[in-house]
């Protein structure tokens, strides 16, 4: 321990112009913090390699506080702020309203202006400092910024062995000092507060994730977050970042207007992207990943594509007959390839015809609903 | 577009509905309008239990991701093998988090915010420095380290001595209490730690180790300084914080005692021996104890023994005496119109070049005249 204390004190002073008793004092408070982590984590003590431990500890500590000391006073707080309100964006909502961006940076700013003084608290006296003290030199400075977003992160257990981030219970604690009533937030939702038909109703919504959240088996999770992964990695593969931010932040339940706020959009701007989205998706769920999403929406072959029976009939009769072909080639489970081979057609064309066969079924689909 | 928009148009809802209702309980993932149930108000308690173990996966997330490491969006294992759940950081929401982060740069770096010390600062007042300079010039005051090497059997480094001598330099002529002083002068080497510093203190009073009659007779006493030596670290640096400020404590009272020269009625004779770089330097104040106690207060002789060239210089309120040699040998002074309880001070200044001064108090008691 002590040979890590000097080995980081030595590290700080060279990369750092600062005195070096503040560098060895600075040091020991980092490794005095590693070592309490030490002995009280179960899996280091039983893993045997404290040492190790201590080690990759102390290196992530020193890079941090670095790295806030090359940032400098004015960049390396604005680092840590937009940080913080990052992992407490989505806790912190004004009450009562549809959230907006604006309105939730002005909590956040509140919030971490509290969050603050807990944090030089407790740096204060796990350090036994004194009550007085404060970051005097840029090198203080970077160790109590670094200690801020350390202290922000530590996990806070939970029942049934979760664990959250300490920063998020403090936010979900700061909401609620302004009492959450949710059935005023349910009748406010259920408002229409945009006319966005792709927005559906929110009561339903609501109605539908309770029921989500009781019954849905693990297979499923993990169904969803394929597609959710796969669609990202497919659009990313087509250069749409903007398209992947813009599914992420509907993923979140943001309403129209913050996502346009975050992604400094207008209206226009946000309309296009939703359209490029929409254009993605449709490729996506018919031709890119077509099985993957007709198994999520139970549309599947075996689910005669999510067709009734009538609806079945109808929609085998609108084939050509070389569809008709090739849709009992897939109920065989036949590869693109073989098909290819069966109905002499280019992969291409084979591809092209399938999309177009589930673009009929899902046309009947919609007729029969619409 | 437009073909593709009209039939699809319900698949495109439905598909996005259904992915945007978020899978059921990951903790990091909130429901603004549901009551969030990971609220869990005894998380809040001062000893609220943290998730060490949880902790370190965050570590090592980070460290991945610092490498370039990271899982890629579509959700590949991770770099580190984790075998317990830490379970709700999904790259999904990283993501989100990210795009929240740079969006809220801009505002953050506008109005950037003030830490708890920092209120009513101006946006330029917000610069730390590096705190380079060392406490003291690290060239002053080298000749007298063999002195201050010797004061206690254990390695302490050159600068820490130099400190402390130059620390309490600057409080020998205070007119406070000898404790005061050697608080006032370890302190310096502990800066923010002021509150602690005075527990070591207090508990060295009540320690029959560290008496400070045991130190000082360690520096003479050869058993004394072995036993000494097996009570103290082997040395400074690998002290923990706690005994470096006994030590520090220790020190400031040899040297203070070393620079004070505290004539009384039981005392009428004062010496004190320095080792310096040239050899060794011996001071003497006397008053003479067999003349006739008078009505005028019998003068102080000063008698200095030098190693090499220097001078004595005897400030009073009055005036200053001086005198000097030109090379090894002795200086003497005499102080007639002294003041029963006042401080003077005697600088003994060594090779001219003002660099190597020492400063001693020299105080007279009052007495009662029988």
């Amino acid at each position: 321990m002590d040979r890590l204390i000097e080995e980081l004190a030595a590290q700080l002073q060279q990369e750092t112009n600062t005195n070096p008793q503040i560098c060895h004092q600075v040091a020991k408070r980092l490794m005095e913090e590693v070592q309490r982590i030490c002995q009280e984590s179960p899996h280091i003590q039983t893993s045997g390699e404290i040492d190790a431990w201590g080690r990759t500890l102390m290196e992530h500590r020193r890079k941090q506080c670095l790295r806030y000391y090359q940032l400098g006073s004015r960049q390396g707080r604005g680092e840590l702020q937009s940080l913080l309100s990052a992992i407490v964006y989505q806790y912190l909502k004004p009450p009562g309203q549809p959230s907006s961006y604006q309105q939730r940076l002005l909590l956040i700013e509140d919030f971490l202006q509290g969050f603050y003084l807990e944090a030089l608290n407790a740096f204060r006296r796990e350090t036994q400092l004194d009550g007085g003290y404060q970051p005097r030199s840029r090198l203080e400075l970077a160790e109590y910024m670094a200690f801020c977003e350390r202290y922000a992160k530590r996990r806070i257990r939970l029942p049934q062995q979760r664990s959250q981030q300490l920063i998020i219970l403090r936010a979900q604690a700061f909401t609620r000092r302004t009492p959450l009533e949710w059935i005023t937030d349910l009748e406010a939702a259920t408002e229409p507060t945009d006319t966005n038909p792709d927005r559906p109703d929110p009561v339903i919504r609501q109605i539908r994730a309770a029921l989500r959240q009781a019954e849905t088996p693990a297979a499923e999770h993990s169904l969803h977050d394929t597609i959710v992964k796969t669609l990202i990695q497919y659009l990313q593969q087509q250069g749409r970042q903007d398209c992947v931010d813009y599914f992420i932040l509907r993923l979140q339940d943001l309403p129209t207007a913050e996502i346009e706020a975050i992604l400094k959009l207008t209206p226009r701007q946000r309309d296009y992207l939703q359209q490029r989205f929409k254009y993605h998706l449709i490729r996506f769920a018919l031709s890119h990943q077509w099985e993957l999403v007709h198994d999520w929406l139970e549309a599947d072959l075996e689910h005669n594509l999510g067709l009734t029976a009538g609806e079945w009939q109808r929609f085998k009769q609108r084939l050509e007959p070389g569809q008709q072909q090739l849709l009992t080639l897939k109920q065989r489970g036949q590869s693109w390839a073989a098909i290819a081979k069966t109905l002499t057609w280019t992969p291409t064309k084979t591809r092209k015809q399938w999309f177009r066969l589930l673009e009929i079924a899902w046309e009947i689909r919609n007729r029969s609903v619409s | 577009m437009n073909n593709m928009n009209d039939p699809l148009a319900w698949l495109y809802q439905e598909l996005l509905q259904s992915l945007t209702q978020p899978p059921p309980v990951s903790t990091q993932q909130p429901r603004p309008n549901l009551p969030p149930e990971a609220f869990n108000p005894e998380a809040f308690s001062e000893e609220a239990e943290l998730d060490w173990d949880a902790l370190l996966w965050d570590v090592l997330d980070e460290q991945d991701e610092a490498r370039g490491e990271t899982a890629p969006m579509i959700g590949g294992e991770s770099a580190t093998p984790q075998p317990f759940a830490k379970g709700d950081r999904s790259a999904v929401y990283k993501r989100f988090e990210q795009i929240i982060r740079n969006r809220i740069r801009d505002e953050v770096h506008a109005n950037l915010p003030r830490f708890p010390w920092e209120h009513g600062l101006a946006i330029d007042e917000l610069d730390y420095v590096d705190d380079f300079a060392p406490r003291v010039n690290p060239l002053w005051q080298q000749a007298w380290l063999p002195q201050l090497q010797s004061l206690l059997p254990m390695q302490i480094p050159e600068q820490t001595l130099l400190q402390l001598l130059a620390a309490c330099t600057q409080v020998v002529g205070s007119v406070q209490p000898h404790g005061i002083k050697m608080a006032d002068a370890a302190k310096t080497l502990f800066p923010g730690y002021g509150t602690q510093l005075n527990e070591v203190i207090n508990r060295i009073r009540l320690s029959p180790t560290l008496a400070l009659d045991t130190v000082r007779d360690a520096t003479t006493n050869a058993a004394a300084r072995s036993r000494l030596a097996q009570v103290l670290p082997a040395t400074y640096q690998s002290a923990s914080l706690e005994q470096q400020m006994a030590i520090a404590v220790v020190l400031a009272k040899s040297i203070l005692d070393g620079l004070t020269l505290n004539l009384t009625p039981r005392h009428l004779s004062q010496h004190c021996v320095w080792q310096s770089t040239a050899g060794e330097m011996s001071l003497q104040v006397t008053i003479d104890p067999h003349s006739p106690w008078g009505q005028r207060p019998h003068p102080i002789r000063i008698q200095a023994t030098l190693p090499q060239a220097g001078q004595l210089t005897l400030t009073t309120p009055k005036r200053s005496l001086s005198t000097q040699c030109a090379g090894a040998g002795s200086l003497a002074l005499q102080l007639a119109d002294w003041q029963p309880g006042q401080t003077y001070l005697l600088t003994l200044e060594f090779q001219e070049d003002n660099k190597n001064n020492l400063q001693f108090a020299l105080i007279c008691q009052h007495w009662d005249k029988d």
